[in-house]
């Protein structure tokens, strides 16, 4: 089954290596989607079928805040899976992500393995585990 | 808070997030006046790149960073997995842009705790801030990748 | 019967038999890279001192299992010549303490440990698990039939740190 992913980063560099990180980990996506900021990421939500979103806070125009409240307000996006990647290190920050509706939370800097589990776990592929037998 | 009280931050901050996806090591801090004796003089003066970004939270200012091109290089092929050779000048800004972004977000998370800070989108600059500029902090890392000048300066305090 | 084939110190061993372990003792500011197979069941174990053979170019052509950056591309080739395939390959890392070492520096683990992510991150392979730092002693071994890895923290109890993968990882580079 192949997925259609949406990057949503003000930063062209890091939505690279995010790509990076999905397509070393095995998946298979069949569209890759970018985006600069929320106003951006809605645009392509509302017109292409997307199974993951990976998204930052601070952008300009729309933060990845709002992105994720407007996602989770409209029914025709609401159940689409939100990764959050972002540099705001503080629990504050991952948990009020997560009570808006993020399904994850990514603190940048981030080692390739920590992003690539989390992406397999939001797109319910059996990927990696670091259970033993 | 003063810009001086970053003076542990700033070092700690940049070396874990050069090591997590630059693959670079930070040796330790230099003098900012400091020039490496046994390095050829330079027919011309070498060019440097300059990012900048505003953050803004319980303290507000300005984080930015400089670099030599050719280290530049180096650097942005690490983080992008690629050769040196194959790195486009493009591709060199926009990895920079994002190296000050994480720089001055891991700094703003231990600064700010549990409270939201905001930055804004990097932009380069040409003119890079002196140490007589109000109220800031100018660090030199030396670092396997060369060396990387960074700065914080706060606002809304007297110099 | 079981057979335990030793990698020293600036050593690699790749295997397909069965009944074969291999193990490496010793791992401080060194790295253990080891990688299994599960398909083909091969696995190797590579233990490494330094990060770069540009340290030592002359050392780097006799022993290129000394360094990082000529011993992990060694191991995964030595590997394919036995059937792995790189798309299977479930990759774990130990070691990386920080020691004395015989320049009086105390990172070249953390140097050896930078070394190892940069080269995998620029051949697209993910380390599915590793235990890396810390100040005490490793040592690791691999069951080349189970891909099962045990290892050993100088003063605590062995304990189990394979990871486990049910899904191809696709890449090239490596």
């Amino acid at each position: 089954m192949a997925f259609n992913i949406l990057i949503v980063d003000d930063s062209p560099a890091m939505r690279r290596v995010v790509r990076r990180v999905m397509d070393i980990s095995g998946v298979d996506v069949g569209k890759y989607m970018e985006a600069g900021n929320g106003l951006e990421a809605l645009v392509v939500l509302r017109s292409d079928w997307v199974d993951l979103i990976m998204t930052d806070i601070n952008m300009p125009e729309m933060d990845g805040e709002e992105l994720l409240i407007a996602v989770r307000a409209d029914p025709m996006l609401a159940e689409i899976p939100v990764l959050v990647v972002s540099t705001d290190q503080s629990d504050a920050r991952a948990k009020q992500m997560i009570s808006l509706g993020a399904n994850g939370y990514v603190t940048k800097p981030f080692m390739p393995a920590t992003l690539s589990v989390e992406m397999n776990r939001l797109l319910g592929v059996e990927g990696v585990s670091d259970e033993g037998f | 808070m003063k810009a001086s009280d970053f003076v542990r931050l700033v070092p700690d901050c940049c070396s874990e997030v050069l090591d997590a996806m630059y693959f670079t090591t930070v040796n330790g801090e230099i003098p900012l006046d400091w020039v490496d004796p046994e390095a050829p003089v330079p027919t011309e003066p070498p060019v440097s790149i300059a990012y900048s970004l505003h953050f803004a939270g319980d303290v507000t200012g300005h984080f930015g960073l400089s670099i030599e091109q050719k280290s530049a290089q180096s650097l942005a092929a690490n983080f992008l997995g690629e050769e040196s050779d194959d790195i486009s000048s493009k591709e060199v800004h926009e990895v920079l842009g994002e190296l000050a972004n994480m720089f001055c977000g891991s700094v703003m998370s231990k600064v700010e705790g549990e409270n939201k800070f905001v930055l804004s989108h990097p932009e380069e600059i040409h003119v890079t801030p002196s140490a007589s500029e109000g109220d800031i902090l100018i660090s030199k890392l030396d670092t396997d990748s060369g060396v990387i000048t960074v700065w914080v300066a706060v606002e809304g305090n007297p110099c | 019967m079981m057979s335990s084939l030793i990698v020293g110190i600036g050593d690699c061993k790749v295997s397909k038999q069965a009944d074969d372990v291999l193990v490496t003792h010793a791992l401080g500011s060194c790295i253990a890279v080891i990688i299994h197979d599960p398909v083909a069941k091969v696995a190797g174990l590579l233990h490494y001192m330094l990060p770069e053979s540009s340290l030592d170019a002359e050392k780097a052509g006799q022993r290129p299992f000394m360094f990082a950056d000529t011993g992990i591309p060694m191991l995964f080739k030595s590997a394919y010549q036995l059937g792995a395939l790189k798309s299977r390959m479930i990759v774990m890392a130990a070691g990386g303490a920080q020691m004395l070492d015989p320049n009086g520096t105390f990172n070249i683990g953390q140097r050896n440990h930078t070394a190892m992510r940069k080269i995998f991150w620029k051949a697209g392979v993910i380390v599915h698990k590793e235990e890396i730092g810390g100040t005490s002693s490793r040592t690791v071994r691999i069951d080349v039939a189970s891909g099962r890895v045990q290892l050993r923290t100088s003063g605590e109890p062995e304990h189990d740190m394979t990871a486990n993968t049910k899904r191809k990882v696709a890449g090239d580079g490596l």
